[in-house]
């Protein structure tokens, strides 16, 4: 049919949640200013600009690039966050536990680093076991006993949390609260710069885990799109009946896919606390946010592994950014503007939505405006294939 | 049921009712669900994912190493939408939610019967569609049983029994009260039985 061609380029869905995404980072970006604006009138677009500049605030060349590459450091984990939720929600399940799975594979990496002084990889290894544990948990109790994956998810979190606590507090030094921080070139449980900290103004915590995220993330795509196990997930997550009808093992299919999202937020915890950028606090009493902005990245990305790779560096952008504005705010202000922002970036399938049904009521009335010309035309009745396929589309 | 062909020789017979879904459907059962939208397809699926819906994993659409064969897939499914005269909107690439339920109903008939069943049970297969469409999978069904397998129609529809059935069972109530001869029996009659009215088979199979 050539009306396909005419509807073009709005209704390719890629291009639909590109807009969508921009439109609720718009309207993001608005909230958070006026909230500025009624906190510090004066400073508001300043700290606008502050914000969403983020490294290039600052003056020199070096500096701004040194500060790419921790936000950079910090955009890896992300990625990872939402590939592991975005990976659950394409089998239908919404993996709030990535939050619990990733803190799993920190306490896991870094009890294998302080404890033993593995190399990098034995801990990268063993935060993906931890992870991918925490995920089999959920997805077994799902599969088996039909516990709903966000209620155990969110069980999870407190206990993982608590139980880490608890097992990194031999390695503080004293009464201090945080973990001995690594030093590179005396400990191997660091992920190797491979010489990218060159690259970064001597950042020593870019690391070969930013490279190596960009390649989970393509093999995550290539997983979900091309092969035979992504086509059950898919299908296992559009309509579970169907799955169950088509003899897919919806039951193990369910354990596997949770088992992958956990191992994608344990792969993410090492990621972060081997680069040697943070240690672990062992008095948080509220669980790392990284799990939960994945949820928001993931949305934002349109739900595809390439996207969330923007939208991540995006969020993390803007929450680094936010960070700076602590001079002219009060200290809690760059994590609510950049709440805001991300809560916005929530409602990317809400917009999506929004527009099919605009475009949609669009295309009827364009329809019957050619019906109508149709039959003015001739006087046959309305030919059968249109009839059908609008029938359709008002679903 | 009675375990022997039209000649009368015995069938090889096998218990499946215990097979798992998959195995069911490899060992040459179809089935043409009632809802087609909550069993037969993947809505959000184009219609070519749609139509290897029970067969993906064969050589012919699957490499050994897990990739699935989107041409292949695609030709494959090319082949039934002219076959079976499917219509939609983009080929093999539309999503199946935006074909119309006579389409769709279709592509769920094609699909169901080009994996050449020995046994095809067919709930309703004709629920919602125009005259043309109907008199089409009639066709197909019969040519199906012509071809030598067995198919069970379910249906509500009582002129689609009786144009059917070489056999009609009637159930009343969880069990089957009686057996007719299409050639010989009228609707009216079908009728009484369906109503438990009447009955021809008594309190058979309780030793099972």
């Amino acid at each position: 049919m050539d009306n396909n061609n005419r509807r073009g380029f709005f209704s390719l869905p890629g291009v639909r949640s590109l807009l969508a995404a921009l439109i609720c980072i718009l309207i993001g970006l608005m909230l958070g200013y006026i909230v500025l604006l009624i906190i510090n009138p004066e400073n508001a677009g300043k700290g606008m600009d502050v914000m969403l500049k983020n490294f290039l605030a600052r003056n020199k060349t070096f500096t701004q690039i040194k500060h790419l590459g921790n936000t950079l450091v910090k955009t890896a984990p992300l990625i990872l966050c939402s590939l592991s939720i975005l990976f659950a929600y394409k089998a239908g399940m919404f993996n709030i536990g990535a939050a619990g799975q990733y803190v799993a594979g920190a306490g896991a990496c870094l009890f294998f680093a302080y404890k033993f002084s593995a190399p990098w990889y034995v801990c990268i290894l063993v935060a993906i076991a931890a992870g991918s544990l925490w995920g089999a948990i959920s997805g077994a109790l799902k599969a088996y006993l039909n516990v709903n994956e966000v209620i155990s998810g969110i069980m999870l979190n407190w206990i993982s949390l608590y139980l880490v606590n608890m097992l990194m507090k031999p390695f503080c030094k004293g009464a201090e609260k945080d973990t001995i921080a690594f030093v590179r070139g005396q400990s191997h449980s660091l992920i190797p710069n491979l010489g990218l900290d060159k690259l970064f103004s001597n950042n020593t915590s870019v690391t070969i885990a930013i490279p190596l995220t960009i390649i989970i993330a393509v093999v995550i795509w290539i997983l979900l799109s091309k092969t035979k196990f992504g086509y059950e997930i898919k299908a296992t997550g559009f309509n579970k009946n169907a799955a169950k009808y088509a003899g897919m093992h919806e039951k193990s299919n369910i354990i596997i896919t949770m088992v992958i999202a956990g191992a994608l937020a344990g792969i993410a915890a090492s990621f972060f606390f081997l680069s040697g950028f943070s240690t672990w606090n062992t008095n948080q009493t509220s669980v790392p946010a990284m799990g939960f902005n994945g949820i928001a990245a993931a949305f934002l990305g349109g739900l595809h592994p390439i996207g969330v790779i923007f939208s991540s560096l995006f969020i993390q952008h803007i929450s680094d950014g936010g960070t700076s504005l602590t001079g002219m705010y009060p200290a809690q202000i760059s994590d609510l503007i950049s709440a805001i922002i991300i809560y916005l970036c929530g409602f990317v399938l809400f917009m999506k939505l929004q527009m099919s049904k605009i475009s949609a009521a669009n295309e009827r009335r364009r329809r019957a405006r050619l019906e109508a010309l149709a039959a003015a035309e001739t006087e046959n009745k309305p030919d059968d294939a249109s009839e059908e396929t609008k029938g359709g589309e008002a679903k | 049921m009675a375990g022997r062909d039209r000649e009368g020789n015995p069938l090889p017979l096998e218990e499946m009712t215990r097979k798992s879904i998959r195995k069911r459907s490899v060992d040459g059962m179809s089935h043409i669900p009632e809802d087609r939208h909550k069993h037969g397809l993947v809505l959000d699926y184009p219609l070519d994912y749609n139509m290897v819906l029970q067969r993906y994993f064969e050589p012919q659409f699957t490499t050994s190493i897990g990739f699935l064969k989107p041409n292949s897939i695609r030709v494959y499914t090319e082949r039934l939408i002219d076959e079976f005269d499917i219509r939609s909107g983009q080929g093999a690439a539309t999503i199946a939610r935006s074909m119309s339920g006579g389409n769709q109903q279709k592509a769920i008939v094609a699909r169901e019967i080009d994996k050449n069943p020995r046994l095809l049970v067919a709930v309703q297969p004709t629920r919602g569609l125009d005259v043309g469409a109907i008199e089409a999978i009639h066709k197909r069904i019969i040519e199906h049983r012509d071809a030598g397998n067995a198919v069970l129609l379910i249906s509500l529809e009582l002129e689609e029994v009786m144009n059917l059935s070489d056999r009609i069972l009637v159930m009343y109530e969880g069990e089957i009260v009686g057996e007719l001869d299409p050639k010989q029996t009228t609707v009216e009659e079908l009728g009484l039985y369906m109503a438990g009215a009447k009955r021809n088979i008594h309190s058979e199979g309780e030793d099972n």
